[in-house]
């Protein structure tokens, strides 16, 4: 068997999975690196990537309650310093749930016999209501339409965690699937903020999608993990000239979102040994 | 515990892991618990850690702490085989990763009282490459101008890890890093000479210190020495009392006497449980700064104390064959040496080397060819591993069918001939760089340029890549030139004999790399993992050329990537110099064999492989390996005894138990040796669940005879066995 028990998925090898059967083998089960940029520009890429993440680490200070006031005046990246001050000052914050708030919380549940792993931004949960928010600050250059979120594999794993293991995180009593919600939040739009929210019937939905992607994917043999259809989707990836793809023009897909995770890079920091 | 062997916990657990998992889950009660390696400690905390999530405590509420990246892999593979509803999501740590996480955090809380000069600012962790980098550009003006070290012989790397080491130590250890050349010096029974040498030394790492505080740039050992006044910090407590309810400690032996310090902290901030692991037999990581005399009186410190008994994997003729052999060195032998003659499988001893090496493919063969052992379960343990060796053994392997897995770590980046081929071109691509790496007197050899052609096309074969390369590489203009143009040396019919050797499949591809190149040299230096990445892109990696199709060479590609890529980002907020510089002293750093690193990427291919395992005898120890059958090699080696040279710090002298000023003599250096390579012993055998081949050849691989203390008390040991009985 290609993949073991207890492997663990997450949204992004999931939705990697859905977009490229093949995508998905090379980088989550073969981690075969193909050093070619995914990008026109590596540069910019990767200042947007780093970005990225530094603004979710100023945001996990906030939650400690580091003050952050000199850090942000002397960062030289306006941009960065933009979405700060919006996160700051416009992003509803007493609106959310009371109880239990953390940042940059990994969730690990099982899923069939394997495991889906999901890492919220921001969660706000009241135990005593069992209600909750899962926040996740987007710094995408657009804002989605509330469908392509709806449906996006991102939202369907990270509500469906959280329902799953909602009795460890209350402390004993399991949330229902309509007292939670997602919320996107996004750092270049910060008026425009998607809340999805949840019921039982999408709980159930999502139960049934996700346990039967990964039990396709489990049954897989290598030589059927296939390249997309779509090549389009080529256009910004690394493995292209391994699957022989010649790309003609690009989709208009946002691999580069797959990238910004924070704790994964946190974890891949190679260390000294002592 | 290599493979898929010890990846999911046992049905049944023995009367004392039972016990740690029933210990007490609130209250802040502490349990030390100790034992021999294979009386099933580590099995014992995963249970407790799989009790604690069943039961629905909250993962991200318990630290695992565990002195090795590789010891997390195995952690999490546990996790991966629970049935429980919630399999994940614990802080699986090793020390220093907690410790630079929690300085990332309150980095602006913690910044300007460490004395940063810009506290502002974010600030940039360095990796050992880039940590090494700088250090070199303190270091190298002073050799040039002052003579620095000028009585050492020693290569460019090994001093600038010494040096680091010093730092680091100070910091692990938890002195002042100024008191190094103080405690060095009171130790020291030598000449004047290396006095000079121990105060330049002090002098350079203070000097790095200052660079390092003024330029935010955070290495090891200020990670190290801000995590120690942070973890002192009432916000700090507070925030660690919040996040953190359950504390599991594993192979608490092989900790460094700052992260015992913080456990000892953390088992007075944890109000739910705290549970130990200590290994009677361990301490290997002594070079690392591993203090298990320290971690040994965590006893007193925890609450209660509970021994592991019974040896869970069956491992007890090879323990009590290590027994033997440590009573044959004077030591205590720690365990009862009855029958340890069945631990031992079989012996060789023949004169040359490459015969010994011969009889162990042969065995090994026989294992896995007649006795249906599977090669995951062959380890063969080398004090330390050349490249003959590893050579030798994996081409024998291979005509045997059998795969091997070399685990050497912090292998130069530049041994790897696809790097050196790369680095080539980097060069190749950049004139200017070129020339000023010249000036500082590397000249770019016709071999390497015949490497880089014969790496980057297909089908070019090494003479025929040698034939290309001093036809396009003219010494006079040491470039590559167009051979088909009018900058050719060459004379019609010449050219046309050249095509026909080297063939004109490659005359096409030739002229492509060229057109890449002059087209890279119109664009503005990006840096050298960006450069690589579009070579491997464009070119490299489309049919005819040397990375098609060829998703193993890729790894080594994208190391080197990945490598440059660290440096970059390390080096380019805080530096004063222009972008081209940088890229140019990557590749110096590289071609010194400065660069190494064991990456990410290579341990998954690790845990999948199904190979006989070649390893240095401390990195099995080290990494908490285990297998069913061991060869012990070269057993006259003389590296089984000595310790690595390092004539600019000292592994016991900067430790909590030497007090400053006493002398280091002789009779301590045979102690500590002796005991080093007892617990070696020890170690391997109660990793051994099957049996122990022991193997040696009379002249080592260099010709020279071989008589080394371990084989002379292995015979000692036998000798005296036979006497008894």
């Amino acid at each position: 068997m290609l993949i073991e028990p207890g492997y663990l998925f997450s949204q992004h090898s999931l939705n990697t999975y859905v977009r490229c059967q093949r995508r998905f083998l090379l980088r989550y089960i073969e981690h075969q690196p193909w050093p070619m940029p995914e990008d026109e520009d590596p540069l910019d890429y990767q200042r947007h990537l780093a970005r990225g993440r530094m603004f979710h680490q100023w945001l996990v200070r906030r939650h400690w309650g580091i003050e952050m006031s000199e850090i942000v005046e002397a960062c030289e990246d306006s941009l960065l310093r933009q979405w700060w001050r919006a996160v700051e000052t416009l992003f509803p914050w007493d609106a959310l749930p009371d109880g239990i708030r953390e940042a940059e919380l990994p969730v690990v549940v099982s899923l069939g016999e394997y495991r889906l792993y999901a890492r919220y931004d921001y969660l706000a949960l009241d135990p005593q209501n069992k209600v909750a928010v899962i926040v996740d600050w987007k710094t995408l250059a657009s804002v989605p339409s509330y469908q392509v979120l709806r449906e996006r594999i991102q939202t369907r794993v990270y509500l469906y965690t959280l329902i799953a293991a909602s009795h460890v995180l209350t402390g004993g009593k399991s949330l229902a699937p309509d007292q939670v919600k997602m919320l996107y939040w996004f750092a270049n739009y910060p008026d425009d903020v998607i809340e999805i929210p949840y019921s039982e019937a999408a709980f159930q939905q999502d139960a049934h999608y996700l346990q039967s992607l990964v039990r396709e994917i489990g049954r897989r043999p290598r030589e059927a993990f296939a390249p997309t259809e779509d090549s389009r989707l080529c256009a910004h990836c690394q493995y292209r000239t391994l699957c022989h793809r010649e790309v003609i023009t690009s989709a208009e897909e946002d691999w580069l979102d797959e990238e910004i995770d924070f704790a994964l890079d946190l974890q891949d920091i190679p260390e000294l040994e002592y | 515990m290599r493979g898929q062997e010890l990846l999911s916990l046992p049905l049944k657990l023995t009367r004392e892991q039972q016990k740690v998992v029933e210990w007490p889950r609130e209250g802040g009660q502490s349990l030390f618990l100790s034992g021999l390696p294979g009386t099933g400690k580590s099995t014992a905390l995963m249970a407790r850690l799989a009790a604690l999530l069943r039961v629905g405590y909250r993962p991200y509420e318990i630290l695992v702490f565990l002195p090795q990246r590789a010891q997390v892999v195995r952690y999490e593979q546990v996790l991966a085989s629970l049935d429980a509803p919630i399999r994940g999501g614990v802080d699986c740590l090793t020390f220093y990763s907690f410790a630079k996480r929690s300085v990332a955090l309150f980095w602006p809380r913690i910044a300007s009282v460490l004395g940063f000069a810009h506290p502002e600012r974010e600030p940039t962790f360095l990796t050992l490459e880039t940590a090494q980098y700088y250090m070199w550009r303190i270091v190298e003006p002073l050799i040039r101008a002052e003579g620095y070290f000028s009585s050492l012989k020693i290569r460019r790397e090994r001093l600038l890890s010494q040096l680091i080491d010093n730092l680091n130590k100070a910091a692990l250890v938890g002195f002042d890093y100024k008191e190094v050349y103080s405690r060095l010096k009171g130790a020291w029974t030598g000449s004047l000479e290396r006095l000079h040498s121990y105060w330049q030394a002090q002098d350079c790492i203070t000097r790095f210190r200052e660079y390092c505080l003024a330029h935010n740039l955070v290495d090891f050992s200020l990670s190290v020495e801000a995590f120690q006044y942070l973890w002192k910090r009432e916000d700090y407590q507070q925030y660690f009392r919040t996040r953190y309810h359950h504390l599991l400690v594993d192979n608490l032996e092989e900790n460094v006497p700052v992260a015992l310090d913080f456990i000892r902290w953390a088992l007075e901030q944890i109000d739910g449980s705290s549970i130990l692991a200590y290994d009677l037999a361990g301490g290997h990581r002594i070079f690392l700064g591993a203090d298990a005399r320290y971690a040994a009186e965590f006893a007193n410190y925890c609450d209660c104390a509970l021994e592991c008994r019974d040896l869970v994997r069956p491992a007890g003729a090879p323990l009590a064959f290590a027994g033997a052999v440590r009573r044959a060195l004077g030591l205590s032998p720690l365990v009862g040496e009855t029958a340890f003659q069945e631990a031992v499988r079989a012996q060789y001893r023949g004169k040359y080397w490459v015969n010994m090496l011969d009889w162990v493919v042969e065995r090994i063969s026989q294992l896995v060819h007649e006795e249906g052992v599977s090669p995951r379960e062959i380890a063969v343990i080398a004090p330390y591993v050349s490249e003959v060796l590893r050579f030798a053994l994996e081409d024998g392997l291979a005509r045997k069918g059998i795969s091997m897995h070399l685990l050497r770590p912090s292998r130069p980046l530049r041994d790897d001939p696809i790097v050196r081929a790369l680095l080539t071109w980097v060069i190749l691509g950049h004139p200017a760089w070129r020339e000023a790496l010249e000036k500082g007197e590397y000249l770019l050899p016709v071999e390497d340029v015949a490497l880089a052609l014969q790496v980057a096309l297909a089908d070019l074969d090494p003479i025929r890549a040698r034939r290309l390369a001093r036809a396009a590489f003219p010494r006079e203009m040491r470039r590559l030139i167009d051979l088909d143009g009018q900058e050719s040396l060459l004379t019609p019919e010449e050219r046309g004999h050249l095509w026909e050797e080297v063939g004109y499949q490659i005359r096409r591809r030739y002229k492509a790399l060229l057109l890449w190149l002059e087209d890279a040299q119109q664009r503005d230096s990006e840096g050298v993992d960006i450069f690589l990445s579009r070579f491997f892109g464009s070119l490299l990696s489309t049919p005819g050329f040397g990375f098609y199709d060829q998703p193993e060479r890729a790894r080594v590609y994208g190391r080197l990537v990945e490598s440059a890529a660290k440096f970059r980002e390390a080096v380019r907020i805080s530096s004063e110099l222009d972008q081209d510089t940088l890229v140019r002293e990557y590749v110096r750093l590289v071609l010194d064999g400065i660069a190494s690193g064991e990456y990410v990427v290579d341990w998954p291919t690790f845990f999948a492989t199904d190979a006989v395992l070649l390893s240095p005898a401390y990195a099995y120890l080290t990494r908490d390996l285990a297998s069913h059958y061991q060869f012990w090699v070269d057993l006259g080696s003389d590296g089984w005894w000595n310790r690595p040279n390092q004539p600019l710090t000292h592994p016991y002298v900067l430790s909590r138990h030497w007090p400053v000023g006493r002398p280091w003599r002789d009779i301590e250096e045979e102690r500590s040796r002796k005991e080093a390579l007892g617990n070696v012993v020890l170690g391997l055998a109660a990793r051994c669940t099957g049996g122990i081949f022991l193997v040696s050849s009379e002249l080592g691989v260099d010709g020279t005879e071989q008589d080394g203390r371990f084989q002379r008390a292995i015979v000692r040991a036998m000798r005296m066995a036979s006497n008894e009985q």
